[in-house]
């Protein structure tokens, strides 16, 4: 089965007030280093994957289209020649309307990028204000017309909802409008949570910002369905909608179970038995791999349970949802069993759908499906299924 | 050392809770020199740390004092110790029939209070010579003249013959021992009768049994005789015989008039039943009156809060039975709240003491169901039968009447807070008996009232109700027929048994609309919306929606980062060990305790 390929690029202009992620900012004079660095890491890694072809790279972060043309290119034409990526592999790279123009776009373009990420949140100003990003709409929409012209053969459209502020309906409502307009193959529409260790949940625990009620946030959710729905694209996974055949490969991958190569500072990665993270420190990274050795990070071993859970928590993110076939081959006719019962009342409830072939998250799942998804993993553990962990 | 019985004073101190009566005993054990000051820890009698911490004696306790009286000769007074709470009435009634006096002891700035009156009654009633004494005299709000004329008015003493002490400061301690010595009549009883002595406790002891504590009224019972216990018939062997002196020291014989110990090779103090005769084996005596067996008035489930510590739990019980005879209990099942036992105690004071031991000496978590009392059930086949769990219940269909037990309630309370007092009383389903002033400022109140109303949060409301000032006693009145009904919890249809309740007709909405709202704040969330439902029978009388979950964290996950989502799930496998099931509705435990808690 191909593998993904993930590159994480930590760099920020500066971190906006609401993201939880591991980035890094004001690092620019870092940015040669932590190429080489990647690249180190790729060629340390491709005997353990020798046997294996990357069929989708994804370049996150962070903001990767920060690092420019030059070293993106160095860094794709630099994996390709260490890793065995497929001539036809999925490369997505993710990239913010300020620092993407349309030099950058040829250079990635040349150097085999066929899938833009960009990462647009809103297309109301007030709102990308509040949310300390540093571009406004008319800046996306140039952007888009730069990647057409590009020939970017896929564009995807990140989205945030759930923002604070007394328009939040009609400005959800334009941000979708003004996407759909744009066309792009695909879409993410995220639901904002502010951590409290970020500036904005420090504002919104102080009460001087007001998330949405759940009712609200439902709603949001709801007409995202609606709306993109009736623009023609799949709802293929709890918060990602594309144009048919347009998945994100390298995340369906994931969500499948597949295993994935991660590389970069802040990185995952799962090679079927392992879990690798390597840690969130750039300098502890840059100094390991440049002594020769290997960068921070910790490892664990999946055992049964453990994979039984992560089946079900990441498969059930899909539509397509898990197959008995593969439930009962990897996990047994009991795990099955344990799981179909579990599955039940959530099914006569219409949380969940299950037939001969499949189970999967039906429409009243999807919005709670962590929650679901965790009554029934602790609802088949208790009735027996994947019981061999101490 | 042989004291003539002409020198013996079996005497007990009668007093409310906090008016200062292990105070005084310390002083009398220490003035007797009884022991030393270095011995002395302060309130020796009150063993256990939770009785030292409430300030209350749960169990009596007895003790020997040599003193040499002013008039040269040395005197063996006994002092009884009476638990201080209506819980233990009837023990303090078996302690007063061991003595010849009593000492009522009334807090100088407190003045006379319900227990004072009740366990005075209750000496009277015993024909026992009362001393009386103010104590906390050297406090600056101590109201000496006031009280002296309560307590003249109340018993028609002389005021100088009202002792003043500071059981604190040690002041008039000598003139209590002086006037028990003058004023409390040496025991009666015939040395040349057959023996009968009263069990007025008992204790258990790991390595020799059950000790009881006997007064010896006719006889004497002496080491290596045979005797028997009249209420069960069953034969002993005495092993040994003595006085308590802090430690038991052991003497040949008890005469008539002495108050001491017995070891016999009894087994369980359940078998050493309090208020029971010891009489020889081969004499026909009559039984000492007054013995009834101990009878619960208060049921409550317990119930481990982690399943695993079942065991624990049941030998915790067996072992707090072992030294409490009144603590009985059973097993029981719960849909909710799974396996554990239904247990009865003489009151909620009792309820509360065991839990507590359960909870510190046995470090078990538990739950304590809202408690109830027992009640009668006539059927319409004529059998009557006592049932002590809403779940026994029959349907009303099957029942002639239901009876509840009530209970004679006296408040004293100042004058100003008569209206609130009287007014809750009303709301409790009391029924007026009489009120009588104490003085100008403070008046004395009767109802009858059933029982399961007063442990139901009448004692927190009537401290409310009166800023801290009202006094409660109560004694048991009878069995009375009342309208009662059973009030059902359910949860999107499903019952939830340890939430049931037997409550009276007019009550039902009342408590029906607190449990639904507050199991409404208490219940989480889930993924459907939940009907909270109080039903009596198949009619519901309140109900509150429950609105589902309507989202969880659909924020960005980075790069095939998993742990976050398998964070959120550990999250909430913790949080589903501590939640029952049920049907599909999951209630945290907290809520159980929350729910159960307010009834208490």
């Amino acid at each position: 089965m191909p593998a993904g390929l993930y590159v994480h690029v930590p760099f920020c202009k500066r971190r906006c007030g609401y993201c939880d992620f591991y980035v890094e900012t004001g690092k620019e004079a870092l940015f040669d280093r932590t190429v080489d660095a990647i690249l180190r890491e790729a060629a340390r890694e491709a005997g353990a994957w020798a046997g294996s072809c990357f069929d989708s790279l994804f370049v996150g972060g962070g903001t990767p289209s920060l690092l420019g043309r030059r070293r993106l290119g160095r860094l794709l034409d630099g994996l390709r020649d260490r890793l065995p990526l497929l001539s036809d592999a999925e490369i997505t790279i993710e990239a913010n309307p300020e620092s993407t123009d349309a030099d950058l776009l040829a250079g990635l373009r040349a150097a085999g990028m066929n899938r833009l990420s960009l990462g647009v949140q809103s297309f109301a100003d007030p709102e990308l204000r509040l949310l300390d990003r540093l571009h406004d709409a008319a800046r996306v929409r140039k952007v888009v017309e730069m990647a057409r012209a590009a020939g970017v053969p896929q564009l995807s459209l990140d989205l945030i909802y759930g923002i604070p502020g007394t328009g939040a309906g009609a400005a959800w409502r334009q941000t979708l409008d003004e996407a759909i307009a744009l066309v792009p193959d695909h879409l993410s529409c995220y639901l904002l949570s502010l951590e409290e260790r970020t500036p904005m949940g420090r504002r919104a625990a102080r009460g001087e910002l007001h998330l949405p009620g759940d009712a609200a946030a439902r709603a949001f959710y709801d007409s995202a369905r609606q709306r993109l729905e009736q623009a023609g694209y799949e709802h293929y996974e709890i918060s990602n909608w594309s144009r048919p055949g347009r998945v994100c490969r390298h995340n369906v991958n994931v969500w499948r179970g597949g295993v994935y190569l991660g590389l970069g500072p802040g990185a995952h990665g799962y090679d079927g038995t392992v879990r690798r993270a390597n840690l969130p420190d750039l300098i502890g990274y840059l100094s390991g791999i440049e002594g020769g050795g290997i960068p921070p990070r910790e490892e664990e071993r999946i055992d049964e349970r453990r994979r039984f859970e992560e089946r079900l928590l990441l498969g059930l993110r899909l539509r397509e949802g898990v197959a008995w076939r593969e439930i009962k081959g990897r996990f047994g006719e009991e795990a099955a069993e344990a799981l179909r019962r579990a599955a039940a009342p959530w099914v006569d409830r219409g949380f969940l759908a299950c037939d001969e072939e499949r189970l999967r998250i039906e429409k009243e799942g999807w919005f709670v499906s962590n929650r679901l998804v965790g009554e029934l993993i602790t609802g088949a553990e208790s009735s027996g299924a994947c019981r061999a962990r101490p | 050392m042989n004291i003539p019985r002409a020198r013996v004073r079996n005497f007990c101190i009668i007093a409310h809770i906090d008016h200062g009566k292990s105070t005084l005993a310390d002083r009398l054990l220490e003035t007797t020199e009884t022991l030393t000051k270095k011995q002395m820890r302060e309130q020796v009698l009150d063993a256990l740390d939770l009785e030292r911490e409430r300030g209350i004696t749960i169990k009596a306790h007895a003790i020997t004092m040599y003193y040499l009286a002013d008039d040269g000769e040395v005197y063996q007074i006994n002092l009884i110790d009476t638990p201080g709470h209506v819980d233990f009435s009837y023990e303090v009634s078996r302690s007063l029939a061991a003595c010849e006096g009593a000492l009522l002891l009334v807090d100088a700035s407190q003045g006379i209070e319900a227990q004072t009156l009740s366990n005075l009654y209750m000496a009277l009633d015993h024909d026992l010579s009362i001393l009386t004494a103010l104590n906390k005299i050297d406090l600056p709000n101590a109201r000496v003249d006031e009280v002296r004329g309560e307590l003249r008015d109340l018993l028609g003493q002389k005021e100088e013959e009202i002792l003043l002490t500071s059981a604190k400061e040690g002041i008039g301690i000598r003139e209590i021992l002086e006037t028990v010595v003058r004023e409390v009549p040496p025991p009666r009883g015939r040395e040349d009768a057959p023996l009968r002595a009263l069990i007025f406790d008992s204790a258990f002891d790991l390595y020799r049994g059950v000790l009881a504590y006997v007064r010896v009224v006719d006889g004497a019972l002496r080491r290596g005789e045979s005797v028997r216990l009249l209420s069960t018939g069953k034969q002993y062997e005495v092993l040994e015989v003595g006085h308590f002196q802090l430690r038991l020291v052991a003497q040949d014989a008890l005469h008539a008039g002495d108050v001491g110990y017995v070891i016999a090779g009894i087994k369980e103090v359940a078998d050493a039943k309090v208020g029971d005769t010891v009489a020889h084996v081969g004499t026909e005596v009559a039984p000492l009156p007054g013995y009834k067996p101990m009878k619960p008035m208060v049921y409550s489930g317990l119930f481990p809060v982690d399943a695993d510590d079942y065991l624990r739990l049941k030998e915790a019980l067996g072992k707090l039975q072992l030294n409490d005879a009144a603590l009985v209990y059973e097993p029981e099942t719960s849909l909710a709240l799974g396996f554990g036992f239904r247990a009865g105690f003489l009151g909620p004071l009792h309820l509360e003491i065991v839990a507590e031991r359960l909870r510190r000496e046995y470090d078990i978590d538990l739950i304590a169901t809202t408690p109830n009392v027992p009640y009668l059930v006539l059927r319409e086949d004529g059998t009557k039968e006592e049932i002590d769990s809403p779940a026994e219940l029959p349907r009303s269909s099957e029942m002639e009447a239901i009876q509840e037990p009530f209970v004679v309630a006296m408040v004293i309370t100042p004058t100003d807070h008569v209206g609130n007092v009287m007014k809750l009383c009303q709301d409790k389903r009391g029924e007026f008996q009489e009120m009588h002033y104490l003085d100008t400022s403070r008046a004395r109140l009767t109802y009858r009232m059933p029982l399961a109303e007063l442990i139901y949060d009448f004692y927190d409301r009537l401290k409310s109700t009166s800023r801290g000032y009202a006094t409660l006693d109560y004694e048991f009145y009878d069995y009375v027929d009342s309208k009662l009904v059973k009030l059902d919890v359910l949860l999107n249809g499903d019952p939830v048994d340890a939430l049931s309740i037997i409550v009276h007709e007019e009550k039902a909405y009342e408590r029906g609309r607190e449990l639904v709202d507050r199991l409404r704040e208490l219940i989480p969330r889930q993924m459907f919306k939940i009907a909270i439902q109080a039903a009596v029978g198949s009619r519901v009388i309140a109900r509150s929606t429950l609105s589902a979950v309507r989202k969880d964290v659909l924020a960005k996950c980075y790069g095939g980062d998993v742990t976050r989502k398998r964070k959120l799930l550990e999250r909430q496998r913790e949080g589903k060990r501590k939640m029952k099931q049920i049907g599909t509705v999951q209630i945290p435990q907290e809520a159980f305790l929350a729910i159960l808690k307010s009834g208490e």
